[in-house]
């Protein structure tokens, strides 16, 4: 196709369509419990993808530049959803999809783009609603394993997100590492624990995991640099006069000159001091961890711009906890002796800002904050043959666990496309009452749109989607199809749920966007188009 | 029954069918029929001293709260072993058995200073299961008697009450008329109201699994036990002795003047023991 140039209708939508068939035919066969996979060559390398916001990531541009613009419109789309929720992304292309050739059909039988995205777009929030009014509660550990398993298709992961997110709460933090076996393993950390490590080896014991560990110890924040020896020593006298004997010290920073005088023999004999610095990319991060600290272990940080000094420290300046250790690259504390009430009222706080925050990146750092102060932190390692299914591995792990969240935040729906088909019966009641042509088609594109996910799901489980629809109309309210089992269903029973959130977001991304696709007129490519890369 | 051989502080105390153990600074004592207490630990540990502060039983296991984990028999008391919890050593103040504990061998304890502790196979391994406590004093533990199936189970500490739904692993903290108030003691009636003896405030009752609260009993002083008995009586343990109610706490009358270390209601729900500061043993018909 020669560049630059100018597309104009009909063109313009024959090419847009072709683009969004495109990436919803490489995205599509992923939905539901019975996905396949697409394969992407990135450099030498393959790589197999089951979940539709990464392929869609994976694919950057199309042969034709006419088509790439519709590709790219819904790319951006499943991305966002992909981002902000987790996962339903194939449920969004194939939303988007309908929306927008349904939409085609209704411009071609009269109706004006403009006002037809009006009239949807006016829809929507009733329709979201009603998709809605079946959500509720997620019921105990059986509920989470069933719902995790329909997010990633495999059954160890599964059990090991479900249980662990039964255990710590929705507040609670999940660190998703690489492991070393093939398998996936877990631990619950006790305590609070932080990035930033010993600021010396010899502070570490022990050959395989060097540690230092402390018991009953005190402990001091600073936001101060420590320089000279000077620094230290009346902060260490008031502890040896106060009879500590296990000391952490929060530092920003500490010289080596500095270091000599905690290691100093004659003083390792009276007291044990293990020194760390947060490590903290963000400069919120470093004030929130130290007043993290400071929370739940009592101490009350001693900071520069309060106008502190490391010679006033006073002996009720330092806080405490039960146990306190670190490696050489994290510190933590546990049974602090911060004061119940302040932690309580801190929690409190924090919950409210998470529940209003809007950035992914504010959520993740308040959710951070609140697995210390809350004590629900576990570590899971993700393991596999190579490293690339290693690093699938633990990408699906993490986004099961970010819509685990959404779920135990939001609730859930009846699943395998249930949810959304219902729906579609009232919608189609709707458009028989309305006169005017836009607001009718309007209601007629929805209900078409809501019934494409679940035929998508049947098609992928090998079934035909018309006659398992019919038997499920004959079966009453509630009925879905077990894809797995091959049989109908009541879909609330089998356990068989779908994260609220994550559906109500891909319906409102998939038709406010392909809403918007209706309205476009003309294609302007440009003689050196810019690859999308963003994601 | 009549004097015990010894004359020091029982801490806590279990009726487990015919059986009667006393908790106490040097050890865990069964008591026999005339009086006598003999220290179960003295055949583990000859001429030491094992502080014990809490019990439980069920079938032949008996668990008993020490320092640094729980002591554990299972034909009985005969024979023993140390069941310790991470370090540092923590000191376990209260146990809590599953209703259905032979067959989940689900446990938990408190501790003084470290949290709750929770154990699936029948006390033999133990792990803390912190998440969601702010306040890591444990005073007390009670289970709710569909706890296999429901998970539903409350630990008063320093500063307030919290509730577990997932068998003990999470923890929320519950709003309390009384603010952070220490909760000393629980209880759990047959019909499911919830009985919260604080350290100053008195005593409380919820009858929605701590959603809400109603005062029972206003005392300036510590409630450091309460039992509901099966008839619906109310015993509560003050600073000054026993107190009844039979009206659901509109009146209280005294039921035990004398000094009482402590008290347990028997499985039948009709009998009280009571440890006297005096070392007695006494039984008391609701």
């Amino acid at each position: 196709m020669p560049r630059p140039q100018v597309i104009h209708q009909p063109q313009t939508q024959r090419a847009l369509k072709r683009g969004i068939t495109t990436l919803v035919k490489a995205i599509a066969p992923t939905l539901g419990p019975t996905p396949r996979r697409s394969i992407a060559q990135n450099q030498s390398k393959f790589e197999l993808l089951d979940d539709g916001g990464t392929i869609a990531r994976r694919i950057v541009a199309l042969p034709e530049p006419d088509e790439d613009v519709g590709a790219m419109l819904l790319r951006q789309t499943l991305w966002q959803v992909h981002q902000h929720v987790g996962d339903g992304a194939a449920t969004t292309a194939l939303l988007y999809a309908r929306v927008y050739g349904e939409g085609l059909r209704c411009i071609a039988a009269g109706a004006d783009p403009m006002r037809l995205r009006a009239a949807l777009m006016a829809l929507l929030p009733s329709v979201i609603e009603r998709l809605l009014s079946d959500a509720r509660p997620l019921r105990g550990e059986d509920e989470l394993k069933a719902l995790a398993f329909s997010l990633c298709y495999d059954e160890t992961m599964a059990a090991v997100l479900g249980e662990v997110i039964h255990t710590i709460g929705r507040y609670g933090q999940v660190d998703v590492r690489a492991g070393h076996g093939r398998g996936m393993e877990y631990n619950y950390v006790e305590g609070g624990y932080w990035r930033g490590g010993a600021q010396s080896k010899t502070m570490l014991r022990g050959a395989h995991r060097p540690v230092a560990e402390m018991h009953d110890a005190a402990i001091l924040v600073t936001d101060m640099d420590i320089e000279e020896p000077r620094d230290l020593v009346p902060l260490m006298s008031l502890a040896l006069r106060g009879g500590i004997e296990k000391l952490l010290l929060v530092v920003a920073s500490i010289s080596d000159k500095g270091l000599s005088v905690v290691l100093d023999e004659r003083l390792k004999d009276k007291i044990q001091t293990v020194v760390v610095k947060i490590d903290a990319f963000h400069p919120g991060d470093l004030s929130g961890a130290q007043e993290d600290i400071a929370l739940l272990t009592g101490a009350k940080p001693q900071l520069q711009k309060a106008g502190h000094s490391l010679e006033r420290v006073k002996a009720d300046d330092f806080g405490g906890a039960r146990w306190v250790w670190a490696d050489d690259s994290n510190f933590g504390v546990a049974s602090g002796k911060g004061d119940p009430r302040q932690l309580r009222d801190a929690v409190r706080s924090l919950r409210a800002a998470y529940a209003s925050a809007e950035s992914d990146d504010d959520k993740s750092r308040l959710l951070e904050r609140l697995g210390r102060l809350n004590g629900g932190l576990a570590t899971v390692y993700v393991g596999g043959v190579a490293e690339d299914e290693i690093r699938q591995r633990k990408e699906t792990a993490e986004r099961t666990l970010r819509a685990l969240r959404r779920a135990a935040d939001h609730g859930v729906i009846p699943g395998g496309g249930v949810a959304l088909l219902r729906c579609r019966e009232s919608l189609q009641e709707e458009a028989a009452r309305h006169d005017n042509l836009e607001a009718r088609f309007a209601r007629l594109i929805m209900a078409a749109a809501c019934e494409a996910p679940i035929r998508q799901l049947l098609k992928n489980a090998g079934y035909d989607p018309s006659e398992i629809l019919a038997r499920m109309r004959h079966s009453g309210d509630g009925a879905g199809f077990d894809a797995l089992r091959g049989e109908i269903v009541d879909v609330a029973e089998a356990g068989i749920l779908d994260v609220a959130q994550v559906q109500a977001e891909a319906l409102r991304r998939a038709v406010s966007s392909a809403a918007l696709a209706l309205t476009i007129d003309a294609l302007v490519l440009h003689r050196e188009p810019e690859t999308m890369t963003d994601p | 029954m009549t004097a015990a051989t010894t004359i020091e502080r029982t801490n806590s105390l279990l009726l487990a069918g015919d059986a009667i153990y006393a908790a106490r600074q040097s050890g865990l004592y069964q008591i026999d029929a005339a009086g006598g207490a003999r220290n179960l630990f003295q055949s583990w540990l000859p001429d030491q001293e094992l502080p014990t502060l809490a019990l439980a039983a069920a079938g032949d296991v008996l668990l008993a709260g020490i320092n640094g984990g729980v002591a554990r028999s299972d034909d009985g008391g005969t024979t023993w072993s140390a069941q310790l919890f991470r370090a540092p050593a923590p000191l376990a103040t209260c146990l809590a058995l599953s209703p259905a504990f032979e067959a989940d061998g689900c446990a938990l304890a408190g501790t003084f200073e470290d949290g709750v502790f929770r154990s699936s196979d029948g006390g033999r391994t133990w792990r803390a299961v912190n998440h969601g406590f702010f306040d890591h004093s444990v005073y007390a533990l009670a289970l709710s008697p569909g706890f296999a199936t429901d998970g539903i189970a409350f630990a008063g500490v320093g500063s307030g009450l919290y509730r577990s739904e997932n068998g003990g692993r999470l923890w929320h903290d519950l709003r309390m008329p009384a603010g952070d108030e220490t909760v000393l003691s629980l209880a759990l009636a047959a019909d499911g109201a919830l009985y919260a003896g604080c350290e100053a405030r008195g005593l409380l009752r919820s009858k929605d699994a701590g959603n809400s609260w109603e005062a029972m009993l206003e005392s300036d002083g510590a409630v450091n036990a309460v039992a509901v008995a099966k008839s619906g009586e109310i015993i509560a343990q003050v600073e000054d002795g026993l107190l009844k109610s039979e009206d659901e706490g509109a009146s209280w009358s005294e039921f035990a003047a004398e000094d009482v270390d402590c008290m347990t209601l028997g499985a039948d729900g009709e009998t009280l023991l009571l440890a006297m500061a005096d070392g007695r043993i006494v039984p008391k018909a609701l």
